[in-house]
Protein backbone atom coordinates (compact mmCIF):
# COMPACT_ATOMS: atom_id res chain seq x y z
CA UNK A 1 0.00 0.00 0.00
CA UNK A 2 2.83 2.48 1.07
CA UNK A 3 4.34 1.57 -2.16
CA UNK A 4 1.59 2.50 -4.15
CA UNK A 5 1.06 5.75 -2.43
CA UNK A 6 4.87 6.64 -3.19
CA UNK A 7 4.59 5.51 -6.30
CA UNK A 8 1.37 7.89 -7.22
CA UNK A 9 2.88 10.61 -5.64
CA UNK A 10 5.97 10.39 -7.67
CA UNK A 11 3.35 10.67 -11.01
CA UNK A 12 1.65 13.92 -9.45
CA UNK A 13 4.45 15.20 -8.81
CA UNK A 14 5.91 15.05 -12.07
CA UNK A 15 2.61 15.85 -13.72
CA UNK A 16 2.02 19.07 -12.10
CA UNK A 17 5.91 20.34 -12.76
CA UNK A 18 5.38 19.34 -16.18
CA UNK A 19 1.85 21.69 -15.59
CA UNK A 20 3.96 24.49 -13.99
CA UNK A 21 6.80 24.85 -16.38
CA UNK A 22 5.38 23.88 -19.90
CA UNK A 23 4.19 27.50 -20.69
CA UNK A 24 3.89 26.99 -24.49
CA UNK A 25 0.18 26.53 -25.91
CA UNK A 26 -3.00 27.68 -24.48
CA UNK A 27 -1.57 27.67 -20.56
CA UNK A 28 0.39 30.83 -22.10
CA UNK A 29 -2.98 32.71 -22.79
CA UNK A 30 -3.73 31.96 -19.37
CA UNK A 31 -0.54 33.62 -17.36
CA UNK A 32 -0.45 36.22 -20.68
CA UNK A 33 -4.92 36.99 -20.24
CA UNK A 34 -4.19 39.27 -16.54
CA UNK A 35 -2.51 41.83 -19.20
CA UNK A 36 -5.92 42.49 -20.71
CA UNK A 37 -6.97 44.31 -17.32
CA UNK A 38 -10.04 46.43 -18.57
CA UNK A 39 -10.39 45.09 -21.91
CA UNK A 40 -12.21 42.88 -24.03
CA UNK A 41 -10.60 39.59 -25.46
CA UNK A 42 -11.84 39.33 -29.05
CA UNK A 43 -8.67 36.93 -30.59
CA UNK A 44 -5.15 35.35 -29.56
CA UNK A 45 -2.59 33.08 -31.99
CA UNK A 46 -0.45 31.13 -30.74
CA UNK A 47 3.03 31.49 -32.07
CA UNK A 48 5.69 29.17 -32.32
CA UNK A 49 8.86 29.40 -34.79
CA UNK A 50 11.78 27.58 -35.39
CA UNK A 51 15.27 29.19 -35.12
CA UNK A 52 16.41 30.34 -38.07
CA UNK A 53 18.45 28.22 -40.38
CA UNK A 54 21.87 29.61 -41.99
CA UNK A 55 21.00 31.54 -45.15
CA UNK A 56 16.99 31.11 -44.70
CA UNK A 57 14.65 33.96 -44.06
CA UNK A 58 13.41 34.88 -40.71
CA UNK A 59 10.58 32.36 -39.59
CA UNK A 60 7.63 34.25 -39.17
CA UNK A 61 3.34 33.82 -38.95
CA UNK A 62 0.90 35.88 -40.41
CA UNK A 63 -3.04 36.28 -39.28
CA UNK A 64 -5.56 38.97 -40.81
CA UNK A 65 -8.16 40.35 -38.14
CA UNK A 66 -10.66 43.17 -39.19
CA UNK A 67 -10.38 45.98 -37.02
CA UNK A 68 -13.15 48.18 -36.78
CA UNK A 69 -13.12 52.36 -37.00
CA UNK A 70 -14.54 53.71 -33.65
CA UNK A 71 -12.85 50.78 -31.54
CA UNK A 72 -9.49 51.46 -29.49
CA UNK A 73 -7.88 48.21 -30.04
CA UNK A 74 -5.39 47.29 -27.02
CA UNK A 75 -2.58 44.70 -28.68
CA UNK A 76 0.11 42.73 -26.79
CA UNK A 77 1.95 39.29 -26.86
CA UNK A 78 3.71 37.56 -23.96
CA UNK A 79 6.40 35.16 -24.56
CA UNK A 80 7.14 31.78 -22.97
CA UNK A 81 10.00 31.87 -20.46
CA UNK A 82 11.68 28.29 -21.63
CA UNK A 83 12.36 29.47 -25.30
CA UNK A 84 15.23 32.22 -25.96
CA UNK A 85 13.77 34.35 -28.39
CA UNK A 86 11.65 37.33 -27.81
CA UNK A 87 8.19 38.37 -29.55
CA UNK A 88 8.28 41.15 -32.30
CA UNK A 89 4.37 42.15 -33.52
CA UNK A 90 3.92 44.41 -36.60
CA UNK A 91 0.59 45.47 -37.69
CA UNK A 92 -0.14 46.19 -41.39
CA UNK A 93 -2.87 47.90 -43.15
CA UNK A 94 -4.82 46.63 -45.87
CA UNK A 95 -2.57 48.63 -48.27
CA UNK A 96 0.55 47.15 -46.52
CA UNK A 97 1.58 49.92 -44.79
CA UNK A 98 3.37 49.34 -41.54
CA UNK A 99 1.22 50.96 -39.49
CA UNK A 100 3.15 49.39 -35.90
CA UNK A 101 6.02 47.64 -34.85
CA UNK A 102 6.38 46.40 -30.82
CA UNK A 103 10.51 46.86 -31.39
CA UNK A 104 11.96 49.81 -30.99
CA UNK A 105 15.26 49.32 -33.27
CA UNK A 106 17.17 52.35 -32.37
CA UNK A 107 16.91 51.71 -28.93
CA UNK A 108 16.57 47.56 -29.13
CA UNK A 109 13.86 47.94 -26.96
CA UNK A 110 10.19 45.90 -26.57
CA UNK A 111 7.02 47.80 -26.29
CA UNK A 112 4.71 45.42 -23.71
CA UNK A 113 1.42 46.71 -24.77
CA UNK A 114 0.00 49.01 -27.95
CA UNK A 115 -3.36 50.79 -28.02
CA UNK A 116 -4.77 51.19 -31.42
CA UNK A 117 -7.58 53.64 -32.13
CA UNK A 118 -8.73 53.06 -35.72
CA UNK A 119 -10.20 55.07 -37.82
CA UNK A 120 -9.73 53.15 -40.85
CA UNK A 121 -12.00 50.39 -40.67
CA UNK A 122 -10.04 47.14 -42.80
CA UNK A 123 -8.53 43.59 -42.32
CA UNK A 124 -5.22 44.38 -40.82
CA UNK A 125 -2.49 41.82 -40.83
CA UNK A 126 -1.01 40.72 -37.67
CA UNK A 127 2.84 39.70 -38.47
CA UNK A 128 4.56 37.96 -35.58
CA UNK A 129 8.54 37.19 -35.62
CA UNK A 130 11.31 35.84 -32.75
CA UNK A 131 14.02 38.87 -32.13
CA UNK A 132 17.22 37.86 -34.09
CA UNK A 133 15.40 34.79 -34.94
CA UNK A 134 15.41 32.62 -32.05
CA UNK A 135 13.50 30.00 -31.44
CA UNK A 136 10.35 31.30 -29.56
CA UNK A 137 6.93 30.30 -28.66
CA UNK A 138 4.33 33.48 -27.50
CA UNK A 139 0.54 34.03 -27.38
CA UNK A 140 -0.08 37.52 -29.64
CA UNK A 141 -3.55 38.70 -27.86
CA UNK A 142 -6.26 41.41 -28.91
CA UNK A 143 -8.49 43.18 -27.26
CA UNK A 144 -11.09 45.81 -27.26
CA UNK A 145 -10.04 48.71 -24.96
CA UNK A 146 -13.08 50.26 -23.16
CA UNK B 1 -16.12 -3.94 5.15
CA UNK B 2 -16.16 -0.21 5.06
CA UNK B 3 -13.37 -0.31 2.18
CA UNK B 4 -15.52 -2.52 0.42
CA UNK B 5 -18.27 0.09 0.97
CA UNK B 6 -17.02 3.01 -0.65
CA UNK B 7 -15.59 1.50 -3.87
CA UNK B 8 -19.37 0.31 -4.41
CA UNK B 9 -20.40 3.73 -3.86
CA UNK B 10 -17.63 4.95 -6.43
CA UNK B 11 -18.41 2.24 -8.59
CA UNK B 12 -22.80 3.06 -8.52
CA UNK B 13 -21.93 6.59 -8.47
CA UNK B 14 -20.03 6.62 -12.20
CA UNK B 15 -22.63 3.97 -13.44
CA UNK B 16 -24.75 6.89 -12.45
CA UNK B 17 -23.01 9.42 -14.72
CA UNK B 18 -22.91 7.11 -17.72
CA UNK B 19 -26.34 6.57 -17.37
CA UNK B 20 -26.96 10.06 -17.27
CA UNK B 21 -24.52 10.98 -20.20
CA UNK B 22 -26.30 7.96 -22.24
CA UNK B 23 -29.96 9.37 -21.73
CA UNK B 24 -28.92 12.86 -21.98
CA UNK B 25 -27.38 11.57 -25.63
CA UNK B 26 -30.56 9.78 -26.28
CA UNK B 27 -32.54 13.22 -26.34
CA UNK B 28 -30.45 14.74 -29.35
CA UNK B 29 -30.62 13.18 -32.53
CA UNK B 30 -28.05 11.88 -34.42
CA UNK B 31 -27.15 13.80 -37.58
CA UNK B 32 -29.19 13.63 -40.85
CA UNK B 33 -26.47 14.88 -43.12
CA UNK B 34 -23.04 13.46 -43.90
CA UNK B 35 -21.48 16.99 -43.38
CA UNK B 36 -19.15 15.99 -41.66
CA UNK B 37 -16.83 13.20 -43.75
CA UNK B 38 -18.20 15.05 -47.29
CA UNK B 39 -15.17 17.14 -47.34
CA UNK B 40 -12.08 14.94 -46.95
CA UNK B 41 -10.22 14.38 -50.32
CA UNK B 42 -11.02 15.29 -54.05
CA UNK B 43 -12.74 18.96 -53.29
CA UNK B 44 -11.12 22.02 -54.51
CA UNK B 45 -10.67 23.71 -51.26
CA UNK B 46 -8.50 26.81 -49.77
CA UNK B 47 -5.36 25.12 -48.30
CA UNK B 48 -5.66 24.89 -44.27
CA UNK B 49 -3.01 27.52 -43.41
CA UNK B 50 -5.04 29.76 -45.85
CA UNK B 51 -8.15 29.18 -44.30
CA UNK B 52 -6.58 29.93 -40.62
CA UNK B 53 -5.96 33.00 -41.94
CA UNK B 54 -9.00 34.11 -43.60
CA UNK B 55 -11.10 32.90 -41.70
CA UNK B 56 -10.32 35.53 -38.94
CA UNK B 57 -11.38 38.15 -40.98
CA UNK B 58 -14.69 37.51 -39.91
CA UNK B 59 -14.96 39.41 -37.25
CA UNK B 60 -15.93 38.87 -33.35
CA UNK B 61 -19.54 39.72 -33.02
CA UNK B 62 -18.02 41.84 -29.99
CA UNK B 63 -16.99 44.38 -32.21
CA UNK B 64 -19.97 45.38 -33.85
CA UNK B 65 -21.81 45.23 -30.70
CA UNK B 66 -19.78 47.05 -28.56
CA UNK B 67 -20.52 49.66 -30.95
CA UNK B 68 -24.44 49.12 -30.84
CA UNK B 69 -23.72 49.43 -27.01
CA UNK B 70 -21.39 52.65 -26.55
CA UNK B 71 -23.24 54.81 -28.86
CA UNK B 72 -26.31 54.04 -26.85
CA UNK B 73 -28.32 51.77 -28.93
CA UNK B 74 -31.12 50.18 -27.24
CA UNK B 75 -30.67 46.73 -26.31
CA UNK B 76 -33.54 44.22 -27.96
CA UNK B 77 -34.38 40.58 -26.51
CA UNK B 78 -36.75 40.28 -30.03
CA UNK B 79 -33.79 40.41 -32.17
CA UNK B 80 -32.21 37.42 -30.76
CA UNK B 81 -33.04 33.30 -32.17
CA UNK B 82 -35.54 31.86 -29.58
CA UNK B 83 -33.28 29.91 -27.37
CA UNK B 84 -36.59 26.71 -28.16
CA UNK B 85 -35.40 26.92 -31.47
CA UNK B 86 -32.02 24.74 -30.85
CA UNK B 87 -34.81 21.29 -30.84
CA UNK B 88 -35.28 21.99 -34.37
CA UNK B 89 -31.12 21.94 -35.45
CA UNK B 90 -30.96 18.08 -37.16
CA UNK B 91 -28.34 18.15 -39.15
CA UNK B 92 -25.00 19.58 -38.55
CA UNK B 93 -25.27 22.12 -41.12
CA UNK B 94 -27.72 23.95 -39.18
CA UNK B 95 -25.99 22.96 -35.68
CA UNK B 96 -22.66 24.65 -36.78
CA UNK B 97 -24.37 27.79 -38.16
CA UNK B 98 -26.63 28.08 -35.18
CA UNK B 99 -24.00 27.57 -32.79
CA UNK B 100 -22.71 30.86 -34.35
CA UNK B 101 -25.64 32.51 -33.88
CA UNK B 102 -26.15 31.25 -30.41
CA UNK B 103 -22.31 32.80 -29.98
CA UNK B 104 -23.68 35.79 -31.45
CA UNK B 105 -26.54 36.38 -28.68
CA UNK B 106 -25.20 35.08 -26.16
CA UNK B 107 -21.74 38.10 -26.36
CA UNK B 108 -25.08 40.81 -27.39
CA UNK B 109 -26.86 39.62 -24.28
CA UNK B 110 -23.09 39.82 -22.34
CA UNK B 111 -22.56 43.38 -23.34
CA UNK B 112 -25.81 44.85 -22.23
CA UNK B 113 -25.03 42.95 -19.26
CA UNK B 114 -28.26 40.76 -19.34
CA UNK B 115 -26.29 37.88 -17.78
CA UNK B 116 -28.75 36.31 -15.76
CA UNK B 117 -30.84 35.65 -19.57
CA UNK B 118 -27.93 33.94 -20.93
CA UNK B 119 -28.19 30.43 -18.87
CA UNK B 120 -30.19 29.01 -21.83
CA UNK B 121 -28.33 30.08 -24.52
CA UNK B 122 -25.37 28.48 -22.68
CA UNK B 123 -27.10 25.46 -22.32
CA UNK B 124 -27.94 25.43 -26.28
CA UNK B 125 -24.34 26.49 -27.05
CA UNK B 126 -23.70 23.16 -24.96
CA UNK B 127 -25.75 21.09 -26.99
CA UNK B 128 -24.88 21.98 -30.15
CA UNK B 129 -21.22 22.15 -29.44
CA UNK B 130 -21.23 18.64 -28.05
CA UNK B 131 -23.42 17.40 -31.58
CA UNK B 132 -20.55 19.04 -33.28
CA UNK B 133 -18.21 17.24 -31.17
CA UNK B 134 -16.22 20.26 -30.07
CA UNK B 135 -17.93 20.65 -26.47
CA UNK B 136 -14.50 20.44 -24.99
CA UNK B 137 -13.79 24.30 -25.59
CA UNK B 138 -16.27 25.64 -23.41
CA UNK B 139 -15.79 25.76 -19.22
CA UNK B 140 -19.98 25.43 -19.14
CA UNK B 141 -19.73 25.29 -14.85
CA UNK B 142 -18.03 28.07 -14.49
CA UNK B 143 -19.88 29.89 -16.99
CA UNK B 144 -23.24 29.29 -15.30
CA UNK B 145 -21.56 30.27 -12.27
CA UNK B 146 -19.86 33.54 -13.88
CA UNK B 147 -23.19 34.34 -15.18
CA UNK B 148 -25.35 34.82 -12.20
CA UNK B 149 -23.60 38.13 -11.93
CA UNK B 150 -23.10 41.00 -14.05
CA UNK B 151 -20.42 42.01 -12.34
CA UNK B 152 -18.45 38.58 -14.11
CA UNK B 153 -19.04 40.35 -17.75
CA UNK B 154 -15.45 40.12 -18.92
CA UNK B 155 -15.02 36.93 -17.44
CA UNK B 156 -17.77 35.56 -19.28
CA UNK B 157 -16.70 37.60 -22.38
CA UNK B 158 -13.19 35.74 -22.15
CA UNK B 159 -14.02 32.38 -21.76
CA UNK B 160 -16.99 32.67 -24.56
CA UNK B 161 -14.75 34.10 -27.05
CA UNK B 162 -11.39 31.72 -26.43
CA UNK B 163 -13.64 28.71 -26.26
CA UNK B 164 -14.89 30.21 -29.79
CA UNK B 165 -10.67 30.72 -31.03
CA UNK B 166 -9.27 27.24 -29.73
CA UNK B 167 -12.34 25.30 -31.12
CA UNK B 168 -12.04 27.17 -34.60
CA UNK B 169 -8.45 26.20 -34.35
CA UNK B 170 -8.87 22.67 -33.51
CA UNK B 171 -11.85 22.44 -36.18
CA UNK B 172 -9.09 23.19 -39.38
CA UNK B 173 -6.27 21.13 -37.65
CA UNK B 174 -8.83 18.40 -37.49
CA UNK B 175 -9.83 19.09 -41.03
CA UNK B 176 -13.25 19.98 -40.38
CA UNK B 177 -12.20 23.53 -41.80
CA UNK B 178 -15.93 23.76 -43.27
CA UNK B 179 -17.85 23.55 -39.95
CA UNK B 180 -15.22 26.41 -38.71
CA UNK B 181 -16.48 28.63 -41.80
CA UNK B 182 -20.05 27.78 -41.21
CA UNK B 183 -19.96 28.50 -37.19
CA UNK B 184 -18.07 31.86 -38.85
CA UNK B 185 -20.82 32.24 -41.19
CA UNK B 186 -23.38 31.93 -38.36
CA UNK B 187 -21.72 34.76 -36.50
CA UNK B 188 -21.59 37.24 -39.17
CA UNK B 189 -24.84 36.43 -40.38
CA UNK B 190 -26.83 37.04 -37.08
CA UNK B 191 -24.35 39.71 -36.05
CA UNK B 192 -25.19 42.25 -39.37
CA UNK B 193 -28.76 40.86 -38.59
CA UNK B 194 -28.86 42.36 -34.90
CA UNK B 195 -26.44 46.01 -36.58
CA UNK B 196 -29.29 46.31 -38.96
CA UNK B 197 -32.34 45.76 -36.63
CA UNK B 198 -31.53 47.31 -33.75
CA UNK B 199 -33.35 50.19 -32.60
CA UNK B 200 -31.13 53.69 -34.00
CA UNK B 201 -31.61 56.73 -32.76
CA UNK B 202 -30.63 60.18 -34.94
CA UNK B 203 -27.82 60.74 -32.93
CA UNK B 204 -25.71 56.67 -33.58
CA UNK B 205 -28.14 55.98 -36.63
CA UNK B 206 -25.12 57.39 -38.81
CA UNK B 207 -21.81 55.36 -37.08
CA UNK B 208 -24.37 52.52 -37.28
CA UNK B 209 -24.85 52.68 -41.07
CA UNK B 210 -21.05 53.21 -41.39
CA UNK B 211 -19.83 49.87 -39.37
CA UNK B 212 -22.49 47.83 -41.19
CA UNK B 213 -21.07 49.68 -45.00
CA UNK B 214 -18.30 48.07 -44.00
CA UNK B 215 -18.96 44.74 -43.73
CA UNK B 216 -18.94 44.70 -47.58
CA UNK B 217 -15.03 43.81 -47.48
CA UNK B 218 -16.01 40.72 -44.88
CA UNK B 219 -18.55 39.17 -47.05
CA UNK B 220 -16.56 39.17 -49.76
CA UNK B 221 -13.62 37.28 -47.95
CA UNK B 222 -16.48 34.71 -46.04
CA UNK B 223 -17.89 33.92 -49.89
CA UNK B 224 -14.48 33.28 -50.76
CA UNK B 225 -14.23 31.07 -47.83
CA UNK B 226 -17.36 29.37 -48.82
CA UNK B 227 -16.88 29.20 -52.20
CA UNK B 228 -14.52 26.32 -51.84
CA UNK B 229 -17.32 24.09 -50.37
CA UNK B 230 -19.38 25.05 -53.18
CA UNK B 231 -20.21 21.71 -54.45
CA UNK B 232 -22.18 20.81 -51.12
CA UNK B 233 -25.57 21.90 -52.24
CA UNK B 234 -26.37 23.35 -48.77
CA UNK B 235 -23.62 25.76 -49.03
CA UNK B 236 -24.36 25.99 -52.46
CA UNK B 237 -27.79 27.58 -51.43
CA UNK B 238 -26.23 29.39 -48.59
CA UNK B 239 -23.71 30.98 -51.01
CA UNK B 240 -26.69 31.94 -53.38
CA UNK B 241 -28.30 33.27 -50.21
CA UNK B 242 -25.37 35.77 -49.45
CA UNK B 243 -25.43 36.70 -52.87
CA UNK B 244 -28.64 38.94 -52.26
CA UNK B 245 -26.94 40.66 -49.39
CA UNK B 246 -24.16 41.04 -51.74
CA UNK B 247 -26.43 42.59 -54.28
CA UNK B 248 -27.11 45.15 -51.78
CA UNK B 249 -23.72 45.55 -50.49
CA UNK B 250 -22.58 46.31 -54.11
CA UNK B 251 -24.41 49.47 -53.75
CA UNK B 252 -21.38 50.76 -50.63
CA UNK B 253 -18.36 52.59 -52.13
CA UNK B 254 -15.62 52.43 -49.16
CA UNK B 255 -12.49 54.82 -50.30
CA UNK B 256 -9.29 54.71 -48.23
CA UNK B 257 -7.54 57.82 -47.35
CA UNK B 258 -4.13 56.69 -45.93
CA UNK B 259 -1.93 58.86 -44.23
CA UNK B 260 1.37 58.16 -41.79
CA UNK B 261 0.38 57.41 -38.35
CA UNK B 262 1.87 59.09 -35.65
CA UNK B 263 3.47 57.05 -32.25
CA UNK B 264 3.21 58.56 -28.73
CA UNK B 265 4.64 56.33 -26.14
CA UNK B 266 3.71 56.84 -22.32
CA UNK B 267 4.49 54.58 -19.31
CA UNK B 268 5.48 51.72 -21.49
CA UNK B 269 2.94 51.82 -23.95
CA UNK B 270 2.74 52.52 -27.39
CA UNK B 271 -0.24 54.60 -28.77
CA UNK B 272 -0.97 54.71 -32.48
CA UNK B 273 -2.35 57.33 -33.54
CA UNK B 274 -4.06 56.64 -36.61
CA UNK B 275 -3.83 59.28 -39.43
CA UNK B 276 -5.64 57.47 -42.10
CA UNK B 277 -9.34 57.48 -42.92
CA UNK B 278 -11.71 55.26 -44.63
CA UNK B 279 -15.04 56.90 -45.93
CA UNK B 280 -18.20 54.56 -46.18
CA UNK B 281 -20.91 55.93 -48.47
CA UNK B 282 -23.93 53.81 -47.65
CA UNK B 283 -27.75 55.55 -48.26
CA UNK B 284 -30.41 55.33 -45.85
CA UNK B 285 -31.93 52.90 -48.80
CA UNK B 286 -29.04 51.03 -48.96
CA UNK B 287 -28.86 49.98 -45.51
CA UNK B 288 -33.10 49.33 -45.63
CA UNK B 289 -32.27 46.81 -48.56
CA UNK B 290 -29.61 45.09 -46.33
CA UNK B 291 -31.52 44.46 -43.64
CA UNK B 292 -34.05 43.07 -45.57
CA UNK B 293 -31.77 40.55 -47.68
CA UNK B 294 -29.98 39.58 -44.31
CA UNK B 295 -33.42 39.32 -42.50
CA UNK B 296 -34.68 36.80 -44.99
CA UNK B 297 -30.93 34.63 -44.97
CA UNK B 298 -31.20 34.43 -41.39
CA UNK B 299 -34.58 33.69 -40.80
CA UNK B 300 -33.53 30.77 -43.05
CA UNK B 301 -30.86 29.93 -41.11
CA UNK B 302 -32.75 29.58 -38.10
CA UNK B 303 -36.12 27.97 -38.99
Amino acid sequence: MKKYFILFSLIFLVLSANKSFSQCGDALLEICHGKLENARFIKSWPIQLPARARGETLPQVSFKLPLTSGNTYKIFACDASEYPGKVIVSIRNQNDDLVVTSYVVEQNRHIPVIMFPVSMSGIYTFSFYFQDGKEGCAVGVVSVAD
Amino acid sequence: MKKQKTILVILLLILGQFIAGCQQGQQRQEATDLLSDSFRDGDLRLNDAMIKEMISSVPNPLEITSILQRTGVVYSQDLLNPAGNVNDYNTNFQRALNLGVYGTDLIYMNIYERTVATLRYLSNLRELASDLRVEQFFDYTTLNRLSESSKNVDSVLYITNTGFDKMSRYLIDQERSHIAILISAGTWIESLYIATHAPTTAANKETINKRIGEQKKVLDNLLLLMNSYGQNSNFDELIKDLMTVKKEFDNVTITYQYAEPSIIESDGTLVVVDNSRSIVDISDETVKNIASAIAVVRNKVIE
